[in-house]
């Protein structure tokens, strides 16, 4: 008794510290929310083996879209700065390896944690402003910055050597991008970092390699990000959404956190962008930032919201339901008559309603809500009355986002009268 | 007590843990892709029939065989360049079927049925790429055809060369694939482009007709407009560095912006300058600007790259204000860029109640030229197989196509040309293209709608350049002569 009151307190001996965390750990013990999460987990692993490599392309997109939501999550989901223009991150962390590779024969495996560090960078560049900046001023300037961007793309489109420092000496290659980077994984003698077989058994390891590299990835951030969200920072993050003043009174620098929030998720995006250019996508502002330059970032948006914001998880969730929606719409042969157009061509339409509804109807996203009637339906099960679980209050991180927008507003809105 | 079971729970917990670890793990490993069964077909169902010009029994090495080609374009069902791309495939395709490679005879390649296969790329490089692999790998296609946009054709060079896969580009103007087959060769020789010429060239080619027409057609003061998007950019380029060296006056030089909807101050700014050309590059803003110059009655011509006048349903769709727009092109329904021409066009409109965009006949050629560099190949080295797709390559590399109906001859670039694999392009005079497209009232031609007439240059040109009514020209105009 004395020793389970002790490692509550934290003053528990290594080894009870360490069942403690084993226990957690343990499948069968763990709550029913983890262990469905877990078997999520074990058919992102086995989905391979229900596709050929011919179709490996949509699933792996889905989990690098997975990552890039996440991404967005640690810093607009937790801390409520929203930003509509997350793909820069993306951008530059491929951009910068594909250049690395392309124009100074730097290995990808060294681009990638450069590619990885420029974005942190670039997330210094972009969380300072958001110290000073409030609500729509900071979203403003979140959504033009990959527009720049895109824009420095076509203007040092032939190079980029400022002050003759050779950055880019051959130049960003404008709509259609700087070629081709070496990839990861690729059939024997294609010259990629780690050849593998020849022939479709090299196809099909190609394949297999990016998919399980981007699934590692997935994990590793997912983990990262829970530790650091689940951590005091994490609830840190939660306060800045929810009242900064209230975090300053409690005498914390708010401002650090901000900061370290959009560094993390910048370094998180600019891995992820690194990765992708290496393996399955080549770098041009289409492919990476989207159509007019936003797509992606919208993308990314909508996932985290139908997942549930300030979740970590729900970009996951929402990234399934994005693909799967996108399939289903897409295996849809209907044409709708009056205005005469396919169901099929309605794509994007469909997903955008779906995250408009979730938007009016479970601002929590798909993940709370799911949580929530798996409880009721448990409690219920058992004969008992369901009277809401732990966590629940946080249904409404996207209403307190949303709040805290409005609030700032006002505030703008009542120092200009 | 408490310490001995904590520790014996300790090691059940990490045994269940690492239990349920190692199965992951396991699942991890014998996790694996499915394999396709390559798709084959058994060629055509009755025996071949019909013969050559000579009358000889042409040769059928390859009967019993079924190729598959694919086509990648952008909404084929809606969209009018990806329809008349998968339009111009299944044309080629039941042509070489039926009457057998032009110059050969028989049917298909050699006896060799072809199969056509559609992919949509939705002008979306991922798209582009997850239709490649399906096309290449599912539906087991030996070759593809198209891609509109230059991301998308970069997009699948991967998937290219892994499968080994020849492509051959029918849409996209970018340089940079060629570019790249240039460099990494070995990695990428499969990528190659039946046209339209790379926008480089199609760049010259605009300053070559300035320099041909502007003093023909009256054209002294030239205003300059072209729409910011990158694709335009080798345009402006060129323009700014010699317009003003061919006209005597460039009054406007201007980037206009591709979300333009008003362009009355602009036009104003044109037209108070004194210009009597405003010479545009529009793709996405060029519908409205042409409504605008016509309602208004503006006091110059107008015409360049003028994307949307390519298409033959924009006469209905601006109700006429298009007249007399004029735009580079790669042919038109009227041209006749070769013998075949006109006879593929009135066919095209037949069957389809419309004319084609220039991405059609160029992938109807590519199809066509692709089909006759296998028959040669197979012929000249006494195969009884279908070539490989290395032998592919160096089939494209080494024939000449001349049944085109864009190019009067097609060839591709070689290794060693900066831009590799590209389809050889002098100049405008000596090949004929691009054309220059004006909108025009034919009543010979059409009672009721516009015609695509090409007024350069000399060999197909189908009518006269002709001037806006409402503009007052001076008596020594080439407007009044």
């Amino acid at each position: 008794m004395s020793t389970e009151s002790e490692s509550l307190v934290g003053g528990a001996s290594q080894t009870e510290r360490r069942q403690a965390v084993l226990r957690k750990l343990n499948p069968i013990t763990m709550p029913l929310r983890y262990q469905i999460g877990l078997l999520g987990l074990l058919l992102f692993v086995l989905l391979p083996t229900q596709l050929f490599p011919d179709q490996m392309g949509g699933p792996t997109t889905l989990v690098f879209l997975a990552i890039f939501g996440m991404s967005w999550d640690v810093v607009s989901g937790y801390t409520g700065q929203l930003s509509f223009g997350h793909a820069f991150f993306f951008a530059v962390g491929g951009y910068t390896s594909a250049i690395l590779d392309l124009q100074h024969g730097i290995t990808p495996l060294v681009g990638i944690p450069i590619g990885m560090l420029l974005a942190g960078i670039g997330g210094l560049l972009i969380g300072l402003p958001a110290l000073r900046l409030r609500g729509p001023y900071l979203s403003l300037v979140t959504l033009i910055v990959p527009i720049i961007l895109s824009k420095l793309f076509t203007l040092f489109n032939n190079g980029l050597t400022p002050l003759g420092i050779p950055i880019a000496p051959q130049g960003l290659g404008g709509r259609n991008g700087p070629g081709l980077p070496t990839q990861l994984f690729g059939i024997d003698g294609s010259g990629a970092v780690f050849e593998l077989a020849s022939g479709y058994e090299g196809i099909q390891q190609t394949a297999l390699a990016n998919y399980y590299t981007a699934l590692g990835l997935m994990v590793l951030v997912l983990i990262v990000l829970l530790a650091v969200t689940r951590s005091s920072a994490g609830s840190v993050f939660t306060a800045i959404r929810e009242d900064e003043d209230a975090v300053a009174a409690a005498g914390l620098d708010g401002a650090k956190f901000k900061l370290f929030a959009f560094v993390l998720s910048a370094v998180v995006g600019g891995l992820a962008g690194a990765m992708w250019v290496h393996t399955i996508k080549s770098p041009s502002p289409l492919g990476i930032l989207g159509q007019d330059d936003i797509q992606t970032s919208i993308d990314v948006i909508i996932i985290s919201i139908l997942g549930g914001t300030g979740t970590i998880v729900g970009p996951i969730i929402g990234a399934v339901l994005f693909a799967v929606t996108g399939l289903v719409i897409g295996a849809i042969d209907f044409t709708i008559p009056v205005v005469n157009v396919a169901v099929a061509d309605l794509r994007p339409l469909p997903l955008l309603a779906a995250a408009m509804a979730v938007l009016v109807f479970a601002p929590g996203g798909v993940l709370r809500v799911g949580i929530r009637t798996g409880r009721r339906v448990l409690a219920s099960a058992r004969g008992e009355e369901y009277e809401g679980g732990p966590g629940e209050d946080e249904d409404s991180a996207l209403g307190q986002i949303i709040e805290k927008y409005r609030t700032e507003l006002r505030e703008i809105i009542n120092e200009r009268r | 007590m408490a310490e001995e079971s904590g520790d014996a729970g300790g090691n059940s917990g990490r045994r269940s843990f690492l239990k349920y670890a190692g199965a992951g793990g396991a699942a991890a490993l014998a996790a694996g892709c499915k394999t396709r069964d390559r798709q084959s077909g058994s060629g055509f169902e009755n025996t071949a029939d019909g013969g050559n010009e000579s009358g000889t029994e042409p040769p059928q090495p390859l009967s019993g065989n079924t190729i598959r080609i694919g086509s990648l374009a952008p909404q084929p069902d809606s969209f009018p360049i990806g329809q008349s791309m998968w339009n111009s495939t299944l044309m080629a395709v039941e042509e070489i079927n039926q009457n057998g490679v032009p110059g050969i005879g028989g049917r298909g390649i050699l006896g060799a049925k072809l199969e056509p296969v559609s992919g949509n790329t939705e002008a979306s490089p991922g798209t582009a790429l997850e239709e490649f692999d399906r096309l290449v790998q599912k539906e087991g296609c030996k070759t593809t055809f198209g891609t509109f946009l230059t991301q998308c054709t970069l997009q699948i060079f991967n998937s290219m060369k892994a499968t080994e896969t020849v492509h051959i580009t029918t849409a996209a103007a970018g340089p940079k694939p060629a570019r790249i087959v240039h460099e990494r060769y070995d990695e990428f020789k499969w990528h190659f482009r039946a046209g339209p010429i790379n926008s480089y060239d199609l760049a010259r080619a605009e300053l070559e007709f300035l320099d041909i027409y502007a003093d023909q057609l009256g054209w002294d003061s030239v205003a300059v407009l072209t729409e910011n998007i990158a694709p335009l950019d080798p345009f402006a380029e060129l323009l700014d560095e010699s317009v003003r060296d061919i006209v005597s006056e460039v009054p406007v030089f201007k980037r206009s912006s591709s979300g333009t909807t008003n362009w009355t101050p602009l036009f104003d700014e044109v037209e108070s300058s004194g210009a009597d050309l405003n010479l545009v590059a529009q793709a996405l803003t060029g519908t409205a600007a042409v409504k605008q110059w016509s309602n208004q009655n503006r006091q110059f011509e107008m015409g360049g790259i003028h994307v949307p006048s390519q298409v033959y349903e924009f006469w209905e769709e601006v109700s006429g204000a298009c007249e007399h727009i004029f735009t580079m092109n790669a042919v038109t329904p009227q041209t006749t860029n070769t013998p075949r021409t006109q006879d593929f066009m009135k066919r095209y409109q037949k069957r389809f109640d419309t004319f084609p965009v220039y991405s059609g006949p160029i992938q109807y050629d590519a199809v066509r030229a692709y089909a006759q560099a296998m028959a040669q190949w197979v012929l000249d080295n006494d195969l009884e197989e279908i070539p490989s797709n290395e032998d592919m390559v160096k089939a494209l590399e080494k024939y000449k196509f001349t049944e085109g109906i864009v190019l009067p001859e097609v060839k591709f670039t070689p290794p060693e040309a900066d831009y590799a694999h590209d389809p050889q392009w002098t100049s405008m005079k000596e090949t004929g293209v691009p054309v220059w497209q004006q909108w025009q009232i034919d009543r010979e031609v059409a009672e009721d709608y516009g015609v695509m007439h090409s007024f350069a240059p000399e060999q197909n040109k189908t009518s006269d350049y002709t001037y806006p009514d409402w503009i007052d020209y001076p008596s020594d105009h080439p407007a009044n002569q």
